[in-house]
């Protein structure tokens, strides 16, 4: 991870960039900073963003340092997305995306979250925008946010009882009368693995595909007729 | 438009930390770009007076009366038939009354609201395959053409009609006998289809299957292709 | 920030007011809910109001009405069919949010996008900021009591849908983007027709600009409505025309540059103080430059392929596919089991309301994984309590004109 390349995005237009802007900081100081909080850096993906991930008792200091460190200063806080993995451990991620508006810099910091536990500090204090993000993130993949003073569903209805972007949701959803496997659904319920290697994703398909485990709402489980 | 005043960032409520304790020069941000364009806030004196301007835009509003509609009368004036439209999708009819669908199934995959289901069946004809019944549920249909395009025997394109009403729900499920249309109403879309699909390669139709009929292959010609089911 | 962290007030939570309950009609504060099917809050958007006479005291926007779960669809679609979907974000700008797919996967998969693909698609990018920025033009004009204004913006959208129509086959929810370019080529009739249309433009502009700029009522309808500062717009995430409008001279075109943005000639316009009349003149003057950008597109149209030449990603030519087998095969694999590599995208792009993100996240399997789209309408939505909040109950309907937010990419 020494010889980070910078983000091609803060750096393509020179022409266009402030001349009379501060000196961005290579992007070493920034891993250093970040690793002696307890960040670990893990590598590169395809937008070449710094990647951080976080423990998640460390997560209010280092989130308070990215935000306040005037070497840092992660101003914006651009997004917020829970990702379940249901064959790992611990299963939930929460990744954030900052954008320093001062040095002009993305980074993406992945907070793990247990099953058992599903809490992690809400950085609301921090980043007031966080409020709906973090909202969202509950109400899709039901991590709750230490600390959020309204933390309420904002896209499903108040009273729905499941968190529908978890990998045991159905995409047809659960009290649904139609079933989408009359619609030609044969199709998508292929399951994916992100723990496999590339390609071998193609596992048969799961024809019990019932109620996801540790629902009981007394939905009896989808014919068996129509799929092939 | 003149600027009135420099942008200038207001001074950060106390506590509130750390953009305060960034560079206090004016352009603080390097993700800003330099030499924004200030937009005029303040009215001028004209303006404040307001008869002036209100005068001049009902004279602008007064003008358009007598300019030259752009809306079209539309039931009576139809829209004009460019070989782009995307209007909903049909089978290609062959001259002898076949589709030349070959029941493949790549539409019913990559149609994005599912809206086309086929049964394929065998048929005695060289292509051996055939849609036994093709259902497209034109309600669901989103005509966004990518039947169209992964179609690898050019039996699917979209027509020009673009009215598609009915009085029950059962009016907009097509089935093969409404799809079917004939290759001669169809040759201007064909065409464009040919053109547009052909990508980077400019050779590439240099042997596609020739206007209505089925491609052979020329290494086959005056030979049969045997047909034996059993 | 206070405003926007402490939980949802109601009418039991106000200290009490002289008069005792069930007093003075003229001393209560009334609980009044707008919306979801109100003709100034754009769509279905339910806004709770705590009202003291025609003061705003409270205030909670309700969305997700329109929540039809596009990230979770997006897991169960291949890569090509989810654009269909990303048009029906902000229906606005339909090829904007394709553009934002587009450029996402391809940066997963590694693919090169020719240069005439990426100006074409620069070209829709602009041309969409236009037709959301008419629609905001017109409606914005009607919920300020100027109904000519729709007029007048509308007949420009007609137009220029009727260039989308010739250019896609569609007006409006196009599906006209390809992973490694674009559907069809652009024709030089049809560049001819957008030259004339892109000329025309800053003439109606100014149009506009003389029915509504300096005409008092709508300056003193829209002045100091709305107002925040530019340290509140970056802590409640707020960006795109909101935020220029502050004074913050942040735009992704410039910021984080993608497609041909970096050689292009544009002013990025800011305001002064942060009020719906900022916001108003930052979109009015965004749609100029927007033309500027487009005539110099346009005039230097780079030669070459509209989409990339690579046989592994990109649908082989279509006489091949009638004739080889080759070919044959890969037009099967290609449209049923084109696979990505594993990783991870952030991608964002400028659309006409902010930073339109998509964060994609790979298995390397014909589907993704996890896609998170990051909405400016969702977020900028945010920033509707602490501008309504002081202010008056008609000033929230010149409020949420001038955020214009588009509830089908806010609850996606």
């Amino acid at each position: 991870m020494a010889d980070v390349p910078a983000n091609p995005s803060s750096s393509s237009n020179p022409a266009a960039a402030a001349p009379a802007a501060p000196v961005a900081p290579p992007p070493d100081p920034l891993i250093a900073a970040l690793t002696a909080l307890g960040a670990e850096a893990l590598p590169l993906t395809q937008d070449l963003l710094p990647v951080f991930r976080v423990e998640r008792d460390a997560w209010p200091s280092v989130a308070r340092a990215l935000r306040r460190d005037p070497q840092l200063s992660f101003e914006m806080l651009i997004d917020v997305a829970g990702v379940d993995f249901p064959k790992r451990r611990p299963r939930f991620e929460v990744v954030y995306h900052l954008w320093s508006l001062t040095w002009n810099k993305v980074i993406r910091v992945k907070v793990g979250v247990p099953e058992e536990d599903p809490q992690v500090a809400s950085v609301i204090d921090l980043w007031p925008t966080a409020d709906w993000h973090e909202r969202e993130a509950f109400d899709m993949v039901g991590v709750k946010f230490a600390g959020h003073p309204d933390l309420r569903r904002i896209l499903m209805p108040d009273d729905y009882p499941w968190h529908p972007l978890r990998k045991d949701f159905p995409v047809e959803g659960i009290d649904n009368s139609i079933s989408y496997v009359k619609a030609g659904g044969v199709l998508m319920t292929r399951e994916l693995d992100v723990d496999r290697p590339a390609g071998q994703d193609r596992t048969p398909v799961d024809r019990s595909h019932g109620d996801p485990a540790g629902y009981s709402d007394g939905t009896p489980t989808l014919p068996e007729e129509g799929r092939s | 438009m003149s600027p009135e005043s420099a942008p200038v960032l207001p001074p950060p409520a106390a506590g509130a930390a750390s953009a305060a304790s960034a560079a206090s020069g004016a352009p603080r941000f390097a993700a800003a770009v330099a030499n924004p364009k200030v937009m005029r806030h303040a009215l001028t004196t004209n303006e404040k007076l307001f008869v002036g301007p209100f005068l001049k835009s009902l004279l602008y509003t007064f003008s358009r009366m007598f300019k030259k509609d752009i809306t079209r009368r539309y039931p009576e004036q139809k829209m004009e038939n460019k070989p782009s439209l995307h209007g909903v999708p049909v089978l290609v009819m062959k001259e002898d009354g076949a589709p030349r669908c070959v029941a493949c199934g790549l539409c019913e995959f990559v149609c994005p609201p599912r809206a086309i289901d086929i049964q394929p069946g065998e048929t005695d004809r060289p292509i051996e395959r055939e849609p036994k019944s093709f259902v497209i549920d034109m309600l669901r249909c989103i005509e966004c053409s990518y039947c169209e395009e992964v179609c690898p025997e050019e039996a699917i394109v979209m027509s020009t009609d673009y009215e598609v009403v009915g009085r029950r729900r059962e009016d907009f499920v097509w089935d093969l006998k409404k799809l079917l249309k004939p290759i001669a109403q169809l040759k201007d879309r064909i065409a464009w289809v040919r053109r547009t699909y052909r990508r980077w390669d400019s050779n590439a139709d240099a042997s596609a299957p020739p206007e209505g009929g089925v491609y052979r292959d020329p290494r086959w010609a005056g030979k049969s292709k045997p047909v034996d089911h059993h | 920030m206070s405003t926007l962290t402490e939980k949802i007030v109601t009418v039991s939570d106000l200290p009490p007011r002289p008069g005792g309950e069930g007093g003075n009609l003229h001393e209560e504060r009334m609980e009044l809910s707008m919306g979801p099917q109100h003709p100034a809050t754009h769509g279905v958007l339910q806004c709770k109001l705590i009202l003291d006479g025609e003061k705003v005291v409270a205030m909670d926007p309700v969305v997700g009405y329109l929540h039809r779960g596009k990230e979770k669809h997006a897991e169960h679609m291949t890569y090509q069919q989810f654009f269909t979907l990303t048009d029906r974000l902000d229906y606005l700008q339909p090829l904007a949010n394709e553009v934002g797919w587009a450029l996402t996967v391809e940066k997963l998969a590694g693919i090169e996008v020719p240069a005439r693909a990426q100006a074409i698609r620069t070209i829709i990018c602009e041309f969409m900021r236009l037709s959301a920025h008419l629609v905001w033009a017109g409606i914005g004009g009607v919920d300020t009591g100027a109904v000519s204004m729709f007029m007048y913006a509308f007949r420009d959208r007609e137009e220029l849908f009727d260039l989308m129509d010739e250019l896609t086959g569609l007006r409006t929810n196009q599906e006209y983007l390809r992973i490694g370019g674009v559907g069809a080529d652009l024709s030089p009739e049809l560049i001819e027709k957008m030259k004339k249309w892109v000329a025309a433009l800053p003439g109606h502009v100014d149009e506009f600009e003389l029915l509504l700029t300096g005409n008092k009522i709508f300056h003193d309808r829209m002045r100091g409505v709305g107002q925040i500062t530019a340290q509140q717009a970056i802590e409640l995430g707020v960006t795109g025309p909101c935020l220029r409008a502050t004074g913050v001279g942040v735009d992704l075109r410039r910021a984080r540059p993608y497609l041909l943005y970096p050689q292009l000639e544009f002013d990025v316009p800011v305001g002064t103080r942060g009020d719906a009349y900022d916001r108003y003149l930052v979109r009015i003057e965004e749609m100029r430059q927007s033309a500027r950008i487009l005539k110099q597109l346009l005039d230097h149209l780079p030669a070459g392929e509209w989409i990339a030449k690579d046989w592994k990603n990109v649908l082989p030519p279509k006489g091949r596919v009638y004739t080889s087998m080759e070919e044959m095969i890969h037009q099967f694999k290609t449209v049923t089991e084109w696979c990505p590599p594993k990783g991870e995208v952030y991608q964002a792009t400028e659309a006409a309301n902010g930073e339109l993100g998509f964060y994609l996240m790979s298995a390397g399997a014909s589907h993704p994984y996890r896609v998170k789209i990051r909405s400016p309408s969702f977020i900028n939505l945010q920033a509707l309590k602490p501008m309504s909040v002081g202010s008056y109950f008609s000033d929230i309907v010149a409020i949420i004109a001038s955020l214009h937010f588009i509830m089908g990419e806010c609850d996606r």
